[in-house]
């Protein structure tokens, strides 16, 4: 980090420091937040306290350290109430939770990442895996893989020459080659199914959300391989496609 | 609770400004401009300027290419995402509420404490809302709020000194005697009714929610115009409101309900 305490710097830091938090860290404290940044511990408590005095992030009284502030949730249901495709898409994705029984999602592809705009949990005490604003690689998730599908091949080329293909479990696809002939397989069939290739023992399937005749966002759920299991594929994926396509025809009617 | 404790010399301004402009965005308003930005804020417009184009390679804020105007971004999105998930408690009092919600036609909220504040984690609109002081994220005086008052009543006496003393302008209508005997009422009744103390002609009904250990960590409340909550039973309210308080203590591990319940069939 430069010594050099300028003032962009700070708002930087600040937002690198809202950044350390994940869906696995809920809390940190000054040290370890100090350490992180690789700044001094002094500078990082001057962040907290200015973000606490906003309320983005809150102490614990018993534990004296950070967690994200509620404020931001109010942020947050502003973004998503300027979201057409979220006004448009949530009735139908929790109808498609209701028929399935499976917690479902809006996703867009995002610097490369798949990135869950709204989430609509099924009443299975399942599995945190997702949440809004999450962030998955695309090449082993069904909600990647399907807006992938509808890429140009340089594009594609370009990801696995910037990101390659990490394995994250024995199923993860990890040769570009073959990544490529199920990209094409999943455009001929217009819906991605990913069994176990970014957890075990979890599968999803996704079909394509089209916006001015592009594949911009997909639809897809995600449950356990008890439930979502190969005699159901047939009967799942058709009431996935006929959701996605459901949000692609009230876009375009809008 | 803003300005205590932390001393604002310390404050990193541009940090200050960044989040003061982000919390500009209102649903009224979805779009400013920079010079819109340094009006609202009375900050210079050149360092607004370079606030914004921070604040917008982070996802924090977006131009949109027609009006070139900024809207929240979707890092945002991300955050907000985190605090749900982080809120354990806002996961598993959904699907609670929402039937609660159906089945009286008010509108129910889940709070949190946080100092001398309530802030609304939830808030489930029945079908003819009435207009009310609360929305998700908002805070309000614990001590005015029913959802408030039953989640105080349960903490410990220090925390209630503590709340009262910061309270100060919000209670000047009453004693520090008269709050203590709403506390220990609503305590040992185990629900709060409070009628028009933030808005006129609304009741607001509340129960405690208990995580695994038995402390009340949240509450609930169903909230409407005093002439529909007239017309449904209190007790026939209270009831389902303290209901709805349990499943939601259950799904977050606390049993003591459940045990009771079973030690009744028994008998």
């Amino acid at each position: 980090m430069a010594k050099t305490k300028n003032k962009s710097n700070s708002l930087d830091n600040a937002l690198k420091l809202l950044d350390l938090f994940s869906m696995d860290v809920s809390e940190l404290g000054v040290t370890e937040i100090a350490n992180k940044l690789g700044i001094a511990k002094s500078t990082a408590h001057r962040l907290l306290i200015t973000l606490e005095s906003e309320g983005f992030v809150m102490k614990n009284r018993e534990t004296s350290r950070y967690h994200l502030g509620v404020p931001l949730l109010a942020l947050g249901n502003l973004v998503s109430s300027r979201l057409k495709i979220l006004e448009v898409g949530r009735p139908i994705i929790r109808q498609l939770v209701e028929k399935t029984g499976e917690s479902a999602h809006i996703a867009i592809l995002k610097n490369g990442e798949v990135f869950y705009l709204c989430k609509e949990d099924c009443k299975h005490p399942v599995e945190m895996l997702t949440h809004i604003g999450r962030k998955n690689p695309p090449h082993c998730t069904s909600a990647g893989k399907v807006i992938f599908a509808y890429k140009p091949k340089d594009f594609i080329e370009n990801y696995i020459k910037e990101h390659g293909l990490h394995p994250y479990t024995p199923y993860t696809i990890t040769h570009p080659e073959e990544f490529l002939r199920v990209l094409k397989q999943i455009k001929q069939q217009g819906y991605a199914i990913s069994k176990e290739e970014l957890h075990e023992g979890i599968t999803s399937i996704a079909a394509p959300i089209t916006v001015n005749q592009q594949v911009a966002a997909s639809v897809s759920i995600v449950g356990s391989i008890k439930r979502i299991h190969p005699t159901n594929y047939h009967s799942l994926t058709k009431s996935v496609i006929q959701a996605a396509d459901q949000i692609s025809h009230k876009l375009k009617t809008l | 609770m803003q300005k205590d404790g932390a001393n604002e010399k310390y404050f990193l301004g541009s940090v200050k400004n960044a989040i003061r402009i982000l919390k500009l965005y209102s649903r009224p308003k979805q779009e400013y401009g920079i010079t819109e930005i340094a009006h609202q804020l009375d900050i210079h417009k050149t360092t607004v300027h370079r606030l914004v184009t921070k604040l917008c390679s982070k996802g924090f804020l977006e131009q949109n290419p027609h009006t070139k105007r900024y809207h929240l971004g979707l890092s945002i999105l991300g955050l907000s995402g985190l605090v749900t998930t982080h809120y354990e408690i806002y996961r598993v009092s959904l699907h609670v509420l929402k039937p609660l919600v159906d089945e009286l036609g008010e509108t129910a909220h889940l709070a949190i404490l946080e100092d001398q504040h309530i802030v609304y984690l939830h808030k489930i609109e029945c079908r003819h809302p009435v207009s009310l002081m609360s929305s998700i994220g908002q805070r309000n005086p614990a001590l005015k709020t029913g959802v408030g008052k039953v989640i105080l009543a349960y903490q410990p006496e220090e925390y209630i000194q503590h709340v009262i003393a910061k309270s100060g302008p919000y209670h000047c209508e009453k004693t520090e005697a008269q709050i203590r005997a709403e506390l220990d009422q609503i305590k040992k009744q185990g629900y709060s009714i409070v009628k028009e103390e933030i808005s006129k002609g609304i009741v607001s009904i509340g129960a405690p929610v208990k995580d695994y250990t038995g402390k009340v960590i949240a509450g609930i409340s169903v909230v409407g115009p005093l002439d529909r909550i007239k017309k449904m039973k209190t007790g026939f309210l209270v009831d389902k409101i303290i209901k709805a308080a349990a499943e939601i203590s259950e799904n977050l591990g606390f049993y003591e309900t459940k045990q009771k319940a079973a030690s009744l069939e028994r008998n």
